[in-house]
C-alpha cells in the first residue's frame, strides 16, 4: 500500500492535486479551455529518500513538483507537509494546499528549491556569500559574524574556497554555478529540496561531481529530494523510488529497480526502450512509439496514452485507467497493468 | 601529393587541422591540430565536452567558420567523386575560399549539415559554444510555410525550378515519416513539434543527395523518445542514400547507438579515435576511460557514487602545457606529461590514442630513469 501522511515517515503527500492554466483568447482575454498541466495527481514523499520524477517536456513534471510545495496554488488537492519546525518528534501536519500564504512563510524554511539553469537562477549583481546569505536575511534570521561563519561553512560544504565568497556568479563555471545553488538552498536547514532539472545543463564530467555532491548533501544534513529529469540513467542513479508522468498524469510509480527492471505500464516501457544505452555491444530493443504526444488542452478520451499504445483496446478508449496499486509498492494506471508482459532494462 | 596514398574508401581525412580565433584577449587555439577519418557510408561520432571544439571542427570542414576565425595549418582531404566517369580526386578543403565555387558547390551538394533543434528548449544545453559564431543560417524562419522554405532550399541546391522542387519537398517530408506531407508544407515552423522540424531540417538536408551529413548535436533540445525517432530516421536514411554522418554529441549512448567510429575530442584534440567497439570496451586515452566511468548507468549504480574527473576543463586561455589533459589526468607522469606534446599513435585494438603512456620513446626513458 503507498503510505499516506499518518505514517510518521512520510514527509509530504500529494492528494488528488491538479493544476489548470487558463487559456484566453480575443480582446477581452476570456478564458476559452484550460491547460490540465496536472491532472489529478497523488503520490507521498518519504523521509530521506529521493523520489525521481521523469517525463517528456511539457508532461507537467515541474508544474507539478512546483504546485506541490506551493511555488504555484493548485487548482484543486491538498498537499500534506510534515513540519518539523517546533521540533518535536513528529512533527505537525499542514495542508499547504489550504494555507493562508502569510502562514506559508514559516514552513517555506523547510522546503528549498534548485532549478536547472545555473545562471539564470542567480542573482548577478550579488557576490557569492550574498547570494547564500540573502534567505536568511529574509528570514530575519542574520546573526551578523555568526553567519558569517555559517555562509562559510556551507559553501565549504558544497566545495567552493573561501576565497570565492566575495566573487560575483559570472566568474563561475556551470558545475560551480549550481555549487553556489545548492548553498543557498541549504542555508535555512530545509528538510525537503525539490530539484529541478539541476545537472542538465551541465557538461558530463561535471555532472557525475555533482551528482556525488547531492547525495554527500542528502546524507550530511538529512534531507528529502524530489528529483525531477528527464534522463532516465541520472534519476535511476540517484532515486529511491520513481514516478512516470505522461500528459498531467501519473502513469506510474514504484521502487527503481522494480521500475526500470518490471515496468508495468505501456508508457513506461516505451520510454525506457528509447533511452540511449552507452553499451555498443547491448543496444535495447526498442518499441516504436508512433505519433505525439498529446496536447495538454485538448487530450485525447480514455487513458492519454491510448493513441500511441501498441497493446490499447476498446476499454482504453473510453475509460481513463486510475494508477492502482498492483504490486508493492508499485502503482500503475493501464487497465491491463495485471496482464502485460512489458520490456524492461536488463 | 600525400592525397595519392588514401585509401578509396575514405571520404574525408582530416590531418592537424588548427583553427584559432581572435578575441579581445588574444588567440582561441580552438582547435591545435585535430586528425581524423571519416568513411564513406560510416558515422564518426564525434564526443567531446562543451568547448572541446567539436562544433569548430563541422564548421571548419564547410569553410563556414566566424569571422574572427581561421584555418591557421592542416589539411582535410575531400575524397570527391567525378561526374560520370567514375573516377574520384581528393580535393583540400582547407584550401578552398569559403566563398569559391567549389565550396559553394560542396555545401549546396555533397556536405550538407544539420544543428540541435533550435526553437525546442526542453534544456539551454551547451551554452558556451552554441551562441557563439552561429551564423550560418540554416534554422527554419517562423513567418514562411515550410513548404516554401524547403522549395526555395531544395530549388537552390538543386539548381532546379521551385514548381518541380516543391514536388521533391513533398516527397522528402514524406520520407522522412511526416504524416499527410501535402498538408504540411503549408503550415508554419511553430504549428510543428520540435520533432517534426527537425525531420524537416533533415529533409532539406538529404534533399541533394548529400555524400555527408554533418549533424551537429541534431537531437540534444528533443525528448527521449522523439530523439530515438530521429536518431532511427537517421540510421534509416543511411541505408537507403548511402551518406556517411559525422554525428556530434555529448551524449555517450547516442553515441553507441549511431556510430561506427568514435573521436573523442579534448580541448582542441582528437585524444582518442577508433572503432565504436574498441572505444567502449577497451578505452587507450585516461580522458575517454575516466568518462566512461563517471556516466551513470542503468541497473549498475546501485547505491554506488559514480568515479569523477576531478576539477573541470581549463578555460581556453589557460590549457595546460604539454597533455592538455594533464592537470585533470589520473595517470598522470609528473614533470613529462606537462612538458611533451602527446602525439596520436597506435594503441589497444587498432585505435589511436594521444597520451605518453602509449608513446614507446617516453616509456623507454620513464623506466631507464626508474632504473638508474
Ligand atoms: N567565433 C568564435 N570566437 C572565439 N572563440 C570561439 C568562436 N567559436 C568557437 N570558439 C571557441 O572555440 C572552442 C571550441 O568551441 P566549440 O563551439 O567547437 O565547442 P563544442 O565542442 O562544439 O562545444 P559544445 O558542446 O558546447 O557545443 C571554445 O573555446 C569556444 O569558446
Ligand atoms: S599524456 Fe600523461 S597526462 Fe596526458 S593523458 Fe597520458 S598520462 Fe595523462
Ligand atoms: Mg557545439
Amino acid at each position: 500500500m503507498p503510505a499516506s501522511i499518518e505514517d510518521p515517515g512520510v514527509l509530504l503527500e500529494v492528494r488528488n492535486l491538479k493544476k489548470y492554466f487558463p487559456i484566453r483568447k480575443g480582446l477581452l482575454r476570456k478564458v476559452v479551455g484550460h491547460i490540465k498541466a496536472v491532472d489529478d495527481i497523488s503520490f507521498e514523499i518519504r523521509k530521506g529518500e529521493t523520489l525521481g520524477l521523469v517525463g517528456e517536456s511539457g508532461c507537467g513534471k515541474t508544474t507539478a513538483a512546483r504546485t506541490a510545495i506551493r511555488l504555484y496554488d493548485p487548482t484543486d488537492g491538498a498537499v500534506l507537509f510534515r513540519s518539523h519546525a517546533n521540533g518535536s518528534g513528529e512533527g505537525e501536519v499542514y495542508d499547504l494546499a489550504a494555507l493562508p500564504l502569510r502562514e506559508m512563510k514559516p514552513l517555506r524554511r523547510e522546503i528549498a528549491m534548485v532549478f536547472q539553469d545555473p545562471i539564470n537562477s542567480l542573482n548577478p549583481r550579488m557576490s557569492v556569500s550574498d547570494i547564500v546569505r540573502e534567505p536568511l536575511q529574509v528570514h530575519g534570521m542574520d546573526l551578523g559574524r555568526e553567519t558569517d561563519d555559517e555562509v562559510q561553512g556551507l559553501l565549504s560544504a558544497v566545495g567552493l574556497r573561501s576565497e570565492h565568497m566575495e566573487r560575483y556568479p559570472h566568474e563561475f563555471s556551470g558545475g560551480q554555478r549550481q555549487r553556489i545553488g545548492i548553498a543557498r538552498a541549504l542555508a535555512l536547514r530545509p528538510s525537503l529540496i525539490l530539484l529541478d532539472e539541476p545537472v542538465s545543463a551541465l557538461d558530463v564530467s561535471i555532472q557525475a561531481q555533482t551528482l556525488n555532491l547531492l547525495q554527500d548533501l542528502q546524507e550530511e544534513f538529512d534531507l528529502t529530494y524530489l528529483f525531477v529529469a528527464h534522463d532516465l540513467s541520472v534519476v535511476e542513479h540517484i532515486s529511491d523510488r520513481v514516478a512516470v508522468m505522461y500528459v498531467g498524469r501519473m502513469v506510474e510509480v514504484a521502487p527503481k529497480r522494480e521500475l526500470y527492471t518490471n515496468p508495468r505500464h505501456p508508457y513506461t516501457e516505451a520510454l525506457l526502450s528509447a533511452s540511449p544505452k552507452p553499451d555498443p555491444r547491448n543496444p535495447t530493443v526498442r518499441i516504436p512509439l508512433v505519433g505525439q504526444v498529446p496536447d495538454p488542452s485538448n487530450p485525447p478520451p480514455g487513458c492519454y496514452f491510448h493513441p500511441r499504445c501498441r497493446y490499447a483496446e476498446d476499454v482504453c478508449r473510453t475509460e481513463t485507467p486510475p494508477l492502482v496499486t498492483i504490486g508493492e509498492d508499485h502503482a500503475s494506471a493501464c487497465h491491463f497493468a495485471d496482464t502485460l508482459e512489458l520490456q524492461g532494462m536488463q | 601529393m600525400s592525397a595519392a596514398v588514401l585509401d578509396q574508401d575514405v571520404l574525408l581525412d582530416v590531418r592537424d587541422l588548427q583553427v584559432h580565433f581572435d578575441v579581445r584577449r588574444g588567440t582561441v587555439r580552438a582547435l591545435e591540430g585535430v586528425n581524423f577519418t571519416i568513411r564513406k557510408s560510416k558515422t564518426l561520432g564525434v564526443i567531446g565536452e562543451s568547448g572541446s571544439g567539436k562544433s569548430v571542427t563541422a564548421r571548419a570542414i564547410m569553410q563556414l567558420l566566424a569571422k574572427n576565425g581561421s584555418i591557421v595549418s592542416g589539411e582535410m582531404l575531400y575524397n570527391r567523386q567525378g561526374d560520370d566517369s567514375g573516377d574520384s580526386e581528393f580535393i583540400d578543403i582547407a584550401q578552398q575560399p569559403s566563398d569559391s565555387q567549389l565550396m559553394r558547390d560542396l555545401r549546396g551538394g555533397e556536405i550538407a549539415m544539420i544543428f540541435q533543434e533550435p526553437m525546442s528548449s526542453l534544456t539551454p544545453v551547451y551554452t558556451a559554444g552554441l551562441h557563439i559564431g552561429e551564423s550560418i543560417q540554416l534554422h527554419l524562419k517562423p513567418r514562411q510555410t515550410v513548404g516554401d522554405q524547403m522549395a526555395k532550399a531544395i530549388a537552390k541546391q538543386n539548381r532546379i525550378p521551385r514548381e518541380e522542387a516543391r514536388q521533391i519537398a513533398i516527397e522528402m517530408l514524406d520520407k522522412v515519416g511526416i504524416p499527410r506531407p501535402e498538408e504540411r508544407v503549408v503550415s508554419y515552423p511553430h504549428e510543428l513539434s520540435g520533432g517534426q522540424r527537425q525531420r524537416v531540417m533533415i529533409a532539406i538536408a538529404l534533399s541533394c543527395g548529400p555524400k555527408l551529413l554533418i549533424a551537429d548535436e541534431p537531437t540534444t533540445a528533443l525528448d527521449v523518445t522523439t530523439q530515438a525517432q530521429i536518431n532511427d530516421l537517421m540510421l534509416d536514411l543511411q541505408q537507403e542514400f548511402g551518406m556517411a554522418i559525422m554525428y556530434i554529441t555529448h551524449d555517450l549512448g547516442v553515441i553507441a547507438e549511431m556510430a561506427e567510429d568514435i573521436a573523442v575530442m579534448y580541448l582542441g584534440r582528437i585524444v582518442e579515435q577508433g572503432a565504436t567497439d574498441s572505444i567502449f570496451y577497451n578505452p587507450q586515452h585516461p580522458y575517454t576511460r575516466a568518462l566512461l566511468r563517471s556516466i551513470p548507468r542503468i541497473g549498475q549504480t546501485e547505491g554506488s557514487r559514480l568515479e569523477v574527473i576531478e576539477g573541470m576543463v581549463p578555460d581556453p586561455f589557460s590549457i595546460p602545457t604539454g597533455c592538455a589533459f594533464n592537470n585533470r589526468c589520473p595517470d598522470v607522469m609528473p614533470g613529462i606529461c606537462d612538458a611533451r606534446m602527446p602525439e596520436l599513435l597506435t594503441a589497444g585494438d587498432g585505435q589511436r590514442a594521444a597520451c605518453l603512456l602509449h608513446d614507446p620513446d617516453t616509456m623507454r626513458e620513464v623506466t631507464s630513469a626508474r632504473v638508474h
